[in-house]
């Protein structure tokens, strides 16, 4: 049986929101920051995409591109709730359903659509529920294929606010139109790398003798580019419950403007790995290597160290990541820091902790993230925060973190 | 484009059904009627829920937010669209 695959868009998604919750801004162009103080765009409105805005433009290349543009701040929460009634929204079509990003997700039909009068009906019924559920402003473009590959590169192929149906007599038109962004798998540096051989379209990988493309890219490489040019994929819908547990948390943050106040700076570093290991916590996992990012004046360092004992300990996290900094030595002055925990395990698969001194440890966080729980993200925090601003928990794009958004946050 | 008002207001809702739905609003000395939510979304602060809705009145758009916890209702923002730049 031929797999029915949709891939379902929201079109210029954070954009559109505002647009919705403003209908002052609708038909104008929009163009997203992440805050005021901020110096680029991180999503635009389809009416600043057509003047050729793009994503990542400075604002004076903004302002001079598209005087009138409106710029808003990002509002990652109303996001994030638009996103789970969108989920919630696409879950009654099937169970079969991969969350790829905030606006994105596929869902195989196959056993389903049947109950919507087929594939096209129930796309059809999507878009109509998307307008009346969650706002008329609020349009999806649908791809609808055999694969995952194929549907994607569909969608976003689709006019706005459209359905593509892939079959085998437009397959092969759809690939050898398909601008190397749209198809999954063929990123920046890829596309970099084929533009340089001469290669500019799909057709052209599948001509391209597979010893030349080897010879470039390698064994695994030169075979991936070979099927993602015929438009195969059998890869499978990766479903929340199918979500391997988290190989590493994260948080990065870029500072308004650089510092060299080492308060503010272990400020920074502390407020990251209160996150990274609140998160930690909340998906039962513990971690013994931990990592640091520091950027800053056009320079960047990074290191990290492993442990023998695993922890979801802030404190002792926070401990081992400031030790790293200061191995540093940073005379330059900060503007981004990240910090990771990996080498990661299930919390319950450890021994329960032998001494008064662990367990009364173990208490005291269970109680910190039950009262943050109930009144706000850190509500409690450790002194050394109360230098900074609190920078809070939030949301991207790309839904980083994906296993504690989807299971334990959204 | 909008003014950050963030103050304690009086509103005439309805509840109904588990529904939620603003009907006028005080502000001031001065009562708007919403004309219509053109959008309503939710977000928590810790068990809070907080329901925020955006809408109509007089062709400005007001941002109004209800706390679950405090049942206190405020006005968030005011969007100006004579001004389009922020």
């Amino acid at each position: 049986m031929t797999r029915q695959i949709l891939h379902v868009d929201l079109n210029s998604f954070f954009a559109s929101v505002e647009q919705q919750c403003h209908p002052h801004l609708r038909g104008k162009p929009v163009g997203i920051i992440k805050s005021f103080g901020r110096s680029c765009v991180i999503a635009s409105s389809n009416e600043a995409k057509q003047l050729g805005l793009k994503v990542g433009m400075s604002l004076t290349e903004v302002k001079s591109l598209c005087p009138t543009i409106t710029l808003l701040p990002a509002d990652f929460p109303k996001y994030a709730d638009v996103t789970h009634r969108f989920i919630d929204l696409c879950s009654s079509y099937s169970n079969q359903m991969e969350i790829f990003s905030l606006d994105e997700v596929f869902l195989d039909v196959t056993q389903t659509s049947h109950l919507f009068g087929g594939p096209l009906l129930l796309a059809y019924d999507i878009q109509q529920r998307l307008v009346t559920e969650l706002g008329d402003w609020l349009g999806c473009s649908i791809g609808i294929a055999k694969n995952k590959l194929l549907a994607k590169i569909a969608s976003g192929m689709a006019p706005k606010r459209s359905v593509f149906v892939v079959n085998n007599s437009n397959q092969a038109e759809l690939l050898a139109r398909a601008p190397f962004d749209e198809v999954c798998g063929i990123g920046f540096r890829l596309t970099r790398r084929l533009r340089i051989m001469g290669i500019t379209s799909l057709p052209q990988i599948s001509a391209t003798p597979l010893k030349k493309l080897k010879a470039e890219f390698g064994p695994f490489w030169s075979k991936e580019l070979r099927r993602i040019a015929k438009g195969q994929d059998n890869s499978s819908l990766i479903t929340v419950d199918d979500l391997p547990d988290a190989k590493s948390v994260s948080r990065t943050y870029t500072l308004f403007k650089d510092t060299y106040n080492s308060r503010e700076i272990k400020a920074l570093i502390r407020n990251l790995v209160e996150e990274a290991c609140f998160k930690l916590r909340q998906m039962g996992l513990v971690g013994r290597q931990f990592g640091l990012s520091i950027r800053g004046n056009h320079l960047s360092q990074g290191s990290y160290l492993t442990t023998k004992t695993f922890t979801d300990d802030s404190s002792f996290v926070f401990n081992q990541i400031y030790k790293l900094f200061n191995s540093f030595h940073w005379s330059h002055p900060v503007r981004f820091a990240g910090v990771w925990i990996s080498l990661l395990t299930r919390k319950n698969y450890l021994s329960l902790p032998l001494f008064k001194k662990e367990q009364r440890k173990a208490k005291l966080l269970q109680a910190i993230d039950s009262l943050n729980q109930a009144y706000g993200h850190h509500t409690l925090h450790p002194a050394s925060m109360l230098s900074s601003k609190i920078i809070r928990p939030e949301v991207n794009g790309y839904l980083g973190d994906k296993q504690f958004l989807l299971k334990f946050s959204i | 484009m909008f003014d950050i008002i963030n103050q304690s207001i009086k509103v005439q809702a309805q509840f109904d059904k588990g529904q939620l739905t603003p009907i006028c609003f005080t502000w001031g000395q001065a009562e708007f009627s919403v004309d219509k939510i053109v959008f309503n979304h939710h977000r928590r602060l810790g068990q809070a829920v907080l329901s925020v809705f955006s809408v109509l009145s007089n062709q400005i758009t007001y941002e109004l937010q209800f706390n679950n916890q405090t049942l206190v209702w405020q006005l968030l923002k005011v969007y100006d669209s004579s001004n389009s730049s922020c």
